[in-house]
């Protein structure tokens, strides 16, 4: 408990230090294309107010969180396949290397063109964006999995849900955490450019149009909003969820 | 509740590290009736765990028979506790179990766990480990119970004490029970009869009665024995 406070005000701290350095900075800059972070924080205020960053904001939200969930779930259920069963590995193995090489901006813009500009296509091409990275990480936890439990499965006749969820799932654990980390910051990088492309709202829309009215102080207080939303969910969400998962190893320090 | 075992392996080969086959067992016929206590002896890589792991089914690749009803339930204590390390000993007993809403006080307190319920298994000694690795292995009231040399590792006070558990459930459940051991003076004082295994290609040497009731085979009834068994059969008893 006394650690947690520790850390929570060294990061404050760092904050603090992030923003004195951004407002010392802007002293120097023009204050048009590098704004004070109180003019960016009035920004933030009145884009409350009026309705339009929360209005923003969520739709974003919303489909990093849809984009996220369909990339984690598919992920595990292919990486895992693959990491045990040696000829979906052989027969997948091609398709996952061009999945992992084809730039964002393709199967986004493939995704428009196949699919219509719509919500269905935009999850859709972000997911995909996410899933072979999924597949990688978790594909190499599958292939380490503990063959002394699966055959203590196998002897008691374990069911496969228990198999799945009693077995194989906790010792997957780090790897999920690990693409989930790193997957949550992807997809919403991603997010944005689907937006800016063909979505009519979402953080992506409103930071094009800022661009078009060369507004940096606008595009500032987007992108600052977003990135505290997601580390409210990595702090509030993210990390109570790893530790409960971890309740269960020896602290040895 | 328990069930006679019979297993016949006409063959079982493995692939050698060079590339060849390694033939592991031959011929080799056990016969256990309903309720008793068997020991498996044998000089290490005999083929005593591969005989148990065919018989749990976990090994399908063998020329042979197994005589044992398809639904007989078969409790497994493996050599190394195998627990979930993410799961509490209750949680880890509860998952082998098929309704999960079963009473466990009388089995814990048997087996000395009722504090350990809520516990993870990191935090257990390796002797409690086993012990609730045998409590899982009772939980489903098993047919059949198979022990993997369930007592190596532990400090003598520690192995004795597992000892008398085993002995205890064992009279409690009266689980067809095969153990499979490479220490003969434990084979003397727990089993009814202790079949011994040659080499590879492992078959059956002899199988030994032992009918002295259990509370008579004190110390020196055990020394007494095992002298009697190296003398017998010299060079697969130490």
């Amino acid at each position: 408990m006394k650690r947690t406070r520790t850390n929570t005000a060294s990061t404050l701290l760092s904050v603090l230090v992030l923003v004195a350095v951004w407002q010392v900075a802007a002293l120097f800059g023009e204050s048009r294309v590098f704004p004070a972070p109180s003019t960016v924080a009035a920004i933030v205020a009145a884009e409350i107010a009026s309705g339009d960053l929360p209005y923003h904001l969520s739709a974003t939200l919303m489909r990093v969180l849809a984009a996220f969930t369909l990339a984690l779930t598919l992920g595990t259920a292919i990486g895992l396949a693959m990491g045990r069963i040696r000829a979906v590995d052989r027969a997948l193995d091609v398709w996952l290397v061009v999945l992992l090489n084809l730039p964002a901006l393709v199967i986004i813009i493939l995704a428009y063109v196949w699919f219509g500009l719509n919500e269905t296509a935009a999850i859709g091409a972000v997911a995909l964006n996410k899933l072979p990275n999924v597949i990688v990480t978790i594909r190499e936890g599958a292939r380490a999995l503990d063959a002394d439990l699966d055959q203590m499965a196998k002897a008691f006749r374990l069911s496969w849900r228990k198999r799945l969820f009693d077995v194989v799932l906790p010792q997957l654990q780090p790897y999920v955490a690990a693409s989930a980390r790193s997957g949550l910051s992807l997809v919403w990088k991603i997010v944005l450019v689907v937006e800016l492309l063909g979505r009519s709202n979402g953080v992506g829309f409103q930071l094009n149009l800022f661009f078009q009215l060369f507004d940096v102080a606008s595009i500032f207080a987007y992108a600052i909003s977003f990135v505290v939303v997601m580390l409210t969910i990595e702090l509030l969400v993210l990390q109570p969820i790893e530790l409960r998962a971890n309740r269960w190893r020896v602290r040895t320090t | 509740m328990s069930a006679p075992l019979e297993l016949h392996i006409k063959k079982k080969t493995y692939q050698g590290a060079e590339g060849g086959e390694v033939e592991a067992v031959r011929d080799l016929h056990l016969l256990a009736p309903a309720g008793s206590l068997t020991a498996l002896i044998g000089p290490s890589g005999c083929g005593k765990t591969t005989s148990l792991r065919i018989l749990a089914r976990l090994d399908t690749r063998f020329e042979g028979t197994i005589g044992l009803p398809p639904a007989a339930r078969i409790g497994f204590v493996f050599q190394e506790p195998r627990l979930l390390p993410w799961r509490t000993v209750e949680q880890n007993v509860r998952l082998v179990m098929e309704g999960g809403g079963a009473d466990l006080d009388a089995l814990f307190a048997e087996l000395g766990l009722e504090d350990m319920r809520n516990r993870f298994p990191t935090e257990l000694s390796l002797g409690l480990a086993r012990r609730v690795s045998i409590a899982r292995a009772l939980a489903i009231e098993p047919d059949v119970l198979l022990l993997d040399e369930p007592f190596t590792s532990l400090d003598e006070t520690t192995a004795q004490r597992l000892r008398q558990l085993v002995l205890t459930v064992w009279r409690r459940y009266q689980p067809t029970t095969l153990m499979v051991t490479h220490n003969v003076r434990e084979a003397i004082q727990l089993a009814e009869r202790i079949v011994l295994l040659a080499p590879r290609p492992s078959h059956v040497v002899a199988e030994i009665v032992l009918d002295t009731p259990h509370e008579q085979r004190d110390e020196v009834f055990v020394e007494a024995t095992r002298t009697d068994l190296v003398g017998r059969y010299p060079g697969l008893i130490a």
